[in-house]
């Protein structure tokens, strides 16, 4: 919890609080702690001379300021160790020694890192990806609408040239239409991941026979592949209430359910 | 040193981690069972029949507020601080290990020597995370290093855990750091000259120890609590006063009429309910007297009845 900035003052102010008294009694009492030996093998503390001060708000600088201390006070600590011959690497073991830490997965930074990384070039490409879809099939659309004003405008023409007669317009314009959609079927990607994936996404806008499900495939295609499968593998489940080696199944040599070899 | 440790009852589950996470450090210390309300007056005790010089005591109040305290028992000093920022092994996935039972170097910053409570700090620190020396369960070499930081602000401990790596490189040999483990941060309350002063225990020797210094910019989380329910007291009265105002809600005056006929309904309820008792009361005495009386009867008449039934089987 951080602390507010108001300052706020103790309900009973201790008389004993702040007052010579108690720095004379605290001089005595870390005297009896330290005692009179000072070895650094008793407590290996390594006092540093000097420290930078670190906002406590900044976590990633503050970090960084006290690795560099534990850094120095590892050196400092390695020239008291080599007068007193203390290694500061372990000797090589039969067994392996026994670890604070015992079945732990080591969280690789650098590779999660990367990861993160691949994960949001794909975003952003699909992003990119799909403004420029977007852009394609406006220019389709406007193609089209112009393929049936043309379309309109020529059958005004004949109409003027063919005065009285009918002449039929929606022909004209299916045609100009179609024209124009197999033109533009080859700016659409087919098979690639990220092609599937939007034309799985935008196939609300597209008309019934051409709708394509998760996997990229129409209702016919879909269809056509289960019969197959449902053929060859029968159609799943437990297989309740079927009859088996029935008289006329026994005669018979149609594969079965389940195919058995004749080895 | 010897050290004993020990946790109150109604710790959370994160503390618990760091606790058992820190005893990994500690492979000499002696674990204590958790202590209940009884026990806390009795620290003194439980440490001298354990034969321990040290005490290390984790107090968890109200499932969000750690204490710990350490203090050197028989005579010396021990000091309260609120731990706060806490992040586990388990948490945090660390890269670093080390090996158990390797002693640390423990480094302290510059601000340990500004002052003469925190000298006395930093050597309760020694005292609680150091193995010691020729201990039978201690590794003869350095493995890992425990830093301690004070910040200038607030005087809050910072304590981090390091493994040492030394590559070789021909002549030259790099050392490298990996965070091992816990992470938390103190912050100094007081040093009490004396056994630590756990607030359940009331009647204990503690409390007339003497404090030898209190830390003057530490809030306690109960007056951080009431501070925010008092803005937010504040807000809705503003709110409140402002709809009144509006014409949307009622006055003072009003709802004071119908809260007063809601008291007089409760306080004759209360009164009723006092009669009734006082009635079971006077009850039950006279039926203690007539059960008196009558007790004194049947046993004179038992012993009639069973020379009467004895002389009829008979």
């Amino acid at each position: 919890m951080k602390q507010p900035d108001k300052k706020i003052r103790w309900k009973n102010n201790h008389p004993v609080f702040g007052s010579i008294q108690s720095n004379t009694i605290m001089e005595r009492v870390l005297a009896t702690l330290i005692g009179s030996k000072s070895n650094f093998l008793n407590y290996q503390a390594i006092d540093a001379k000097e420290s930078k001060s670190f906002d406590p708000e900044d976590d990633t600088k503050r970090e960084q300021i006290f690795l560099e201390e534990a850094l120095c006070s590892v050196s400092a600590a390695k020239k008291l160790c080599d007068s007193i011959n203390l290694p500061f690497k372990p000797p090589e073991f039969e067994e392996e020694p026994e670890m604070v830490k015992k079945d732990f997965a080591p969280r690789d930074l650098d590779e999660e890192r990367i990861e993160s990384g691949r994960k949001e070039r794909m975003r952003r490409e699909i992003l990119k990806f799909g403004k420029k879809l977007q852009g394609i099939k406006e220019k389709h659309k406007q193609q089209r609408k112009k393929a049936s004003e043309q379309a309109i405008e020529q059958w005004k023409e004949l109409r003027r040239s063919q005065k009285g007669k009918r002449v039929d317009l929606s022909e004209l314009v299916y045609r100009a239409e179609k024209e124009i959609e197999k033109e533009t079927a080859s700016h659409l990607p087919k098979n690639t991941l990220v092609g599937r994936k939007m034309r799985s996404r935008f196939s609300k806008g597209v008309s019934g026979d051409e709708r394509r499900g998760k996997k990229g495939l129409t209702h016919e295609e879909a269809k056509r592949k289960r019969m197959q499968k449902n053929k060859r593998y029968g159609y799943g489940g437990k297989k309740r209430g079927i009859k088996r080696n029935s008289a006329s199944s026994v005669n018979s040599f149609e594969m079965p359910l389940k195919h058995f070899s004749q080895k | 040193m010897k050290l004993l440790t020990a946790t109150s009852r109604g710790i959370s589950s994160r503390v618990r981690h760091l606790y058992e996470d820190l005893l990994h450090f500690l492979p000499h210390a002696k674990k204590e069972k958790k202590l209940r309300r009884e026990d806390e007056e009795m620290l003194l005790q439980i440490v001298e029949s354990r034969n321990c010089d040290f005490l290390m005591f984790w107090e968890c109040r109200k499932a969000h507020d750690t204490f710990l305290h350490l203090s050197s028992l028989p005579k010396g000093p021990s000091i309260k601080f609120q731990v706060v920022d806490i992040h586990t092994m388990g948490e945090l996935r660390f890269k670093g290990n080390a090996i158990k039972g390797t002693r640390p170097i423990l480094s302290f910053d510059s601000g340990f020597k500004a002052s003469n409570q925190f000298a006395i700090i930093e050597e309760m620190l020694k005292r609680a995370f150091q193995i010691p020396f020729k201990h039978p369960k201690a590794h003869p070499y350095i493995d890992r290093i425990m830093q301690f930081n004070v910040s200038p602000e607030d005087g809050s401990i910072f304590v981090r855990n390091y493994q040492i790596e030394t590559v070789d490189k021909g002549r030259k040999s790099e050392t490298l750091l990996h965070e091992i483990g816990p992470r938390f941060t103190l912050l100094p309350i007081e040093i009490i000259d004396g056994p630590p002063f756990t607030r359940r225990a009331t009647h204990h020797k503690s409390a007339e120890a003497p404090v030898l210094w209190k830390n003057a910019s530490y809030v306690p989380p109960s007056v951080i609590e009431k501070e925010i329910v008092a803005k937010a007291a504040f807000t809705h009265q503003m709110r409140h006063e402002q709809s009144v105002k509006a014409g949307l809600k009622p006055r003072g005056d009003e709802l004071d009429k119908i809260d007063s006929v809601w008291r007089e309904a409760r306080s004759r309820k209360m009164e009723l309910q006092k009669e009734e008792d006082e009635i079971k009361d006077e009850e039950e005495e006279l039926e203690e007297e007539e059960v008196g009386e009558e007790s004194g009867e049947e046993e004179e008449d038992s012993g009639e009845e069973e020379d009467e039934e004895s002389s009829s089987q008979e």
